[in-house]
């Protein structure tokens, strides 16, 4: 009979829960893992010989997951399966997926194989997501409004937002603070002395950029003369510049954006 | 009037600014603090780059001079009282102010606070400690704090700043004793160590009452560093080297900074002013600090008497293995995490996942590409499962030549200045590791080498 079975692929949705949710289905299905396959929506490129299902998002059966991984096979793991479920990634659903199935049949000692290929791409896949998120954590860039209220525009490759509000949470915790991912068009909110909240698709009444408060072209203004005084022209160097921070993120950095090329 | 008081500060902020970019260190790392929810700040132990400046190095903390009106006159100090500059000073709240508006902007991590000696030593000390105190109580900033300690201030004023801060340096200035006499006559050698023992000394003491008790104030948590000019004076490597290496080992020293000298003043003492600062060989000093402190070499291993100075063609990591061939190949299934490290195109992060991965299973070549091993250095010294990577003559000489081949990944100002100083001194080093063969004569003939 084996040969008239069909492969099925598992479309979920592209968030770390959808993910979970994901491999939720695919493990309680009992369908055999050679026969799923896990592929992150919103569109799959499905073929003749195989089924798409769609996998509806469950906040409890994904809660189920994380539990399971963190006990069976270690927090560390949970950390590389969080972080690489936010990459910008067609792929990452299937890695994830059979990462976690050599894991839980091994453990926690499966993290150091490096040599597998399933541990090694989850490893890359986390790690590029992770430097994206140590670089957003120096290059992205408050604007102060009238309320006191701290704005920031983000873009990025990865879906980093979630770690950056955890980030500043602790760093920022007075403040009343909001990081809007423009591309995806999300913010993470946050009320001094509160937690962080995150809305999709929000509703400004006012475009922040008519709301700036009047101390604000003055700091960044400052900033620009300090940056530009701090460097030593004999050892001028925009290569190296160039490499060090990629000309992506330069877009709402005060420093960068009026006068390009230097 | 507010805008006249913006474009006076933006112009302290220039002239301040300026002043500073010659200290080296801008690094926020070594101390992991929460905010626990109360005002502005926190720190994280591998500190942030926040931007890059346009010679490429990292922008990370606030760096300025308290002020540079200077009464020391130090000859390769572009702030020396004899310098007709531009003198300006802050006032304690401009410093705070811009630090708190920078910090919440997510501009930097903290304040990096140096000075020039006004009036006296002390005085200048204590002009530092009430902005500190400033910045951490009425503003509450829990960020990173760098201050300079100045050395000949009154050591009670230092004890107290250092409960206030992240980091502490005070900068030896020149590696020798003579070159300081000669250049910096208000600062004996003497005076400049005094406060780093102090400082060390007290680290220790609070090391051990923060982990006797919960509420002990920690001094100086991200400990203390130091910085040397590098080519102002005639010093050897080897010298620098064993100067930092005893500062490393007898004062506890959390960094070494080198700065290639950059001729600002005319005098018959220095380099002339527009020669270009000995990047390479910064460079150089930075990768054999790193070996020192990461990689387990001494000083003695990578310099002597007899080769005083570092090979500009070859890294020091490189060089060493060539004139060490005997230990090598390492086998790395059972080679010692040390023994990993040692080999060129291995870091301290790849040997870390050779000895996580290689309980697990055997490592092929393939895997440690994928790992981070740079394979076309590392291929000459290590085997595989017994095997080597492809077959080669294991003698100094064609491996020098292989290395030396292969394109060296240099910071890009390095290679740029370093061009006409590679062909300069193509000969004298290269020769100093081996004799000429008739190999050699015939590809210099052939325009090969």
């Amino acid at each position: 009979m084996e040969q008239n079975k069909r492969m099925r692929i598992l479309m979920c949705q592209n968030s770390t829960e959808g993910i979970l949710c994901g491999v939720y289905e695919a493990f309680t299905s009992r369908y055999g893992h050679a026969w799923q396959k896990l592929a992150v929506g919103p569109y799959v490129n499905g073929d003749l010989f195989s089924d798409i299902y769609s996998v509806e998002v469950n906040t409890e059966k994904a809660g189920k997951v994380v539990k399971a991984i963190i006990s069976k096979i270690s927090e560390e793991a949970w950390h590389l399966v969080h972080m690489a479920s936010e990459a910008d990634s067609q792929e990452k659903g299937e890695i994830i997926y059979r990462f976690l199935i050599l894991a839980f049949a091994n453990g926690r000692k499966v993290l150091n194989a490096m040599s597998i290929p399933e541990v090694m791409g989850l490893h890359q896949l986390s790690r590029s997501v992770s430097r994206e998120t140590q670089h957003l954590y120096g290059f992205l860039r408050f604007q102060e409004l009238q309320n006191h209220i701290l704005y920031a525009r983000l873009v990025s490759k990865h879906h980093v937002g979630m770690f950056l509000a955890e980030h500043f949470q602790d760093r920022l915790p007075m403040e009343h603070w909001v990081i809007h991912d423009v591309e995806r068009d999300e913010v993470w909110i946050h009320r001094a002395g509160e937690d962080w909240m995150y809305i999709s698709h929000p509703d400004f009444r006012q475009d922040p950029q008519s709301m700036l408060s009047s101390s604000e072209y003055t700091f960044a203004e400052w900033w620009k003369t300090f940056t530009e005084s701090v460097a030593i022209l004999e050892r001028r160097n925009p290569k190296l510049q160039m490499q060090m921070l990629p000309k992506r993120y330069w877009k709402y950095m005060p420093e960068m954006f009026t006068n390009p090329g230097r | 009037m507010e805008t006249i008081w913006d474009s006076h500060l933006n112009e302290k902020l220039r002239i301040l600014a300026d002043a500073a970019k010659y200290d080296a260190a801008c690094t926020s790392s070594g101390v992991d603090r929460k905010n626990g929810s109360m005002g502005t700040g926190n720190a994280v132990a591998c500190g942030i780059c926040h931007s890059f400046s346009a010679d490429g190095r990292c922008i990370s903390l606030l760096k300025i001079l308290l002020t540079n009106d200077c009464c020391y006159d130090c000859v390769y100090c572009v702030n020396r009282v004899g310098n007709d500059t531009e003198r300006a000073t802050f006032s304690p709240d401009e410093v705070c102010t811009l630090t708190m508006g920078f910090y919440r902007r997510n501009y930097i991590e903290g304040l990096f606070l140096s000075s020039a000696v006004y009036r006296n030593p002390s005085y200048t000390m204590e002009l530092i400690y009430e902005t500190v105190l400033r910045l951490r109580t009425v503003y509450h900033f829990h960020g990173y704090i760098h201050v300079k300690a100045i050395p000949g201030a009154d050591p009670q004023l230092i004890q107290q700043t250092g409960f206030l801060v992240d980091r502490m340096s005070c900068n030896l200035e020149l590696p020798t004793a003579e070159g300081l006499r000669r250049l910096a006559p208000n600062k004996p050698r003497r005076q400049l160590l005094k406060p780093m023992r102090q400082i060390q000394q007290q680290i220790t003491v609070s090391k051990h009452e923060v982990a006797l008790y919960r509420h002990a104030q920690p001094f100086v948590p991200a400990g203390q560093s130091t910085q040397m000019i590098i080519g102002a004076t005639g010093e050897s490597d080897y010298q620098i080297m064993s100067v930092s290496e005893a500062l490393y080992s007898r004062f506890k020293m959390k960094r070494v900074f080198y700065s290639a000298y950059v001729g600002v003043n005319e005098d018959s003492r220095l380099p002339a002013v527009g020669t270009m600062p000995p990047l390479l060989r910064e460079h150089r000093l930075y990768q054999a600090d790193w070996l020192m402190r990461f990689y387990g070499f001494k000083a003695g291993e990578l310099l002597s008497e007899r080769q005083p100075n570092f090979n500009l063609l070859l890294d020091p990591k490189c060089d060493w293995a060539v004139r060490h061939l005997d230990v090598f190949p390492v086998e790395v299934m059972t080679a010692d995490y040390y023994q990993l490290l040692r080999v060129p195109g291995l870091g301290v992060n790849s040997a870390r996942r050779i000895c996580r991965a290689r309980r697990y299973g055997g490592l092929q070549f393939e895997d440690l590409k994928k790992m981070g091993v740079v394979l076309k250095r590392a291929m000459y010294f290590i085997t595989c499962q017994g095997r080597v990577y492809m077959p080669f003559r294991m003698d100094e000489g064609f491996i020098t030549t292989n290395l030396l081949g292969l394109k060296e990944h240099l910071p890009e100002n390095v290679v740029r200045s370093g061009d006409t100083f590679r062909q300069l001194n193509l000969f004298d080093d290269f020769h100093l590791q081996m004799p000429v063969e008739q190999e050699d004569k015939r590809q210099v003939l052939t325009g090969q080498l």
